[in-house]
């Protein structure tokens, strides 16, 4: 049960650590790490790092709450991406897998098609409430550079998180390795 | 097990309450799909507008601090940009980079012109100058004279004999004037010559140029003293050019015990080269022309010089000497200027 606790509170403080970090970059670096138009979005990559890693309600609510931080700092509609990331996290933590325990193609996979679902759609909805004037600028200039930013800026959490699950830690950003907490008898 | 296999096993609390996840995702997607319709419709403009007011309030130091460690990424996608532009695009940056240059030498010449024209006119306030204001359309053209021509003449009430300064001293004196163009003689020109004296000792002299365009000070007889360096300046004395206007600095002096004048070479502040527009002083005040006791003091410096001319004379019956002695009485008949 120590163990478990012990466990707890450095997950705790690794997610904060990742949230930090997110919102930091989401702030600082993504509107100066611009692709033909296209940002990375930090908020997906915080979201999409706790639906594999975790899921569940931490999760949907870290999506939500990511979402309207991210609809905070753009000039976007309002509640549009906190509605597809709580969408995200709930659809993606619901398997409660730890996909950083499978292997990199397979979670590339899941990450890919996420990134994909979140921006094709909120560029769409910028599309439909008027936010975006032409479709082809919002698909060809926002839409693929941005999920290749995404994925790019994927790339560091998730090394991290492969590193952590291969080392059998579960410390740092709060992900359950393959002897997690999770393994231990009793749970 | 389930952490074998990378699976979460069944007792976690993810997967422990699945209908009270599905409640929490229902709950929070329908408070952010509310947001979007009011967003959307702008019912929340004034709320939203509020809260994103505020969260760039406290999140701008944030974003500052990440424009300068976004400065490399920044330049990487400007690279890749610049690399994907098409030539229509290439082409059209470059011709607009032309214009932008263009223009830019274009504004960088009025900053100029500005900048002469202010300087101009505090020569013309500090020495209290009733002049005309020209500009400097050609220059000599012909090897014979040093001349420049301006765009003003007598249908601006200019006149021959009208002194010409520029930001740094004298340029010259008018002697062609046209009704719309004048044509000035510069100081180095071999025709020309200038009452001056030495600032410092106030010694009286003659500035004439000479055929290679360098300037003399003559007339300075050799008991006076004149060292290099020392400013040389208008004396008033004829009444054609203000006193006290700037004409050069002594470059060289040369003392002969055989001459009762020195040999003294001046270079000129002022050169037509650097002077695109000029003041033409049409007329003088009372205090810029010579006073009473400074033609007196020419005058008595003029009869020291020719008695010593006439015992050379004398001894050498040379005509240099008589020479030197009619120069002398000329400086204080005439005051100088054009010869």
């Amino acid at each position: 049960m120590s163990m478990d606790l012990r466990d707890s509170g450095s997950s705790g403080v690794g997610f904060a650590v990742l949230c930090v970090i997110c919102a930091f970059a989401q702030l600082a670096i993504s509107p100066n790490l611009n692709l033909f138009g296209g940002c990375a979005n930090f908020a997906l990559v915080l979201t999409a790092c706790v639906a594999m890693s975790e899921g569940g309600s931490k999760a949907i609510i870290t999506g939500f709450c990511a979402g309207l931080f991210f609809d905070l700092s753009t000039v976007g509609p309002m509640g549009l991406m906190c509605l597809e990331l709580t969408v995200l996290g709930a659809l993606v933590g619901a398997s409660g897998r730890n996909r950083f325990a499978e292997s990199p193609l397979a979670l590339a996979r899941v990450y890919a098609l996420s990134a994909a679902s979140v921006e094709l759609a909120y560029q769409l909805c910028s599309v439909m409430v008027g936010h975006s004037g032409s479709l082809w600028d919002a698909l060809v200039f926002r839409f693929l550079p941005g999920v290749f930013l995404d994925l790019v800026c994927f790339v560091p959490f998730a090394f991290f998180y492969l590193r952590q699950v291969t080392a059998g830690s579960s410390l740092g950003f709060g992900g359950k390795g393959r002897r997690g907490r999770f393994d231990t008898p009793g749970l | 097990m389930a952490g074998t296999d990378g699976r979460l096993p069944s007792g976690t609390l993810s997967s422990k309450q699945p209908g009270s996840d599905n409640r929490l995702a229902l709950m929070l997607g329908a408070i952010a799909l509310t947001l979007l319709v009011l967003s959307a419709s702008g019912l929340g403009d004034g709320a939203f507008g509020a809260l994103r007011t505020g969260f760039n309030v406290i999140t701008t130091p944030i974003r500052q601090l990440g424009s300068l460690a976004g400065l490399p990424f920044q330049g990487v996608g400007n690279a890749v940009l610049n690399l994907t532009a098409d030539q229509k695009t290439l082409s059209d940056l470059q011709q607009e980079n032309e214009l932008l240059a263009a223009r830019n030498a274009e504004l960088e010449e009025a900053e100029q012109t500005a900048r002469r024209l202010e300087e101009l006119l505090g020569v013309q306030s500090s020495y209290n100058l009733q002049s005309i204001g020209a500009r400097v359309i050609a220059l000599s053209t012909s090897s014979w004279q040093s001349t420049l021509t301006i765009d003003k003449g007598a249908g601006a009430g200019l006149a021959v004999g009208m002194p010409v300064i520029g930001v740094a001293g004298v340029l010259g004196q008018i002697v062609e004037c046209y009704p719309t163009s004048s044509v000035v003689a510069l100081l180095n020109d071999e025709n020309s010559s200038v009452s001056a004296m030495v600032q410092a000792s106030r010694a009286q002299g003659m500035l004439v140029g000479a055929a290679d365009g360098s300037l003399r000070l003559s007339m300075v007889g050799t008991d006076q003293q004149v060292a290099v360096g020392d400013t040389v300046v208008t004396s008033g004395l004829g009444g054609v050019y203000p006193k006290g206007l700037p004409l050069g600095k002594v470059s060289s002096v040369e003392r002969n015990s055989s001459q009762i004048y020195l040999e003294i070479g001046v270079s000129a502040f002022a050169s037509a080269t650097t002077n695109e527009e000029v003041l033409v002083v049409t007329s003088l005040t009372d205090e810029q022309k010579a006073s009473a006791d400074e033609v007196t003091q020419a005058s008595a410096q003029d009869a020291a010089q020719a008695q010593q001319v006439v015992p050379a004379t004398d001894a050498t019956t040379g005509e240099a000497g008589q020479a030197e002695a009619q120069g002398a009485e000329e400086q204080t008949a005439e005051g100088g200027e054009q010869r």
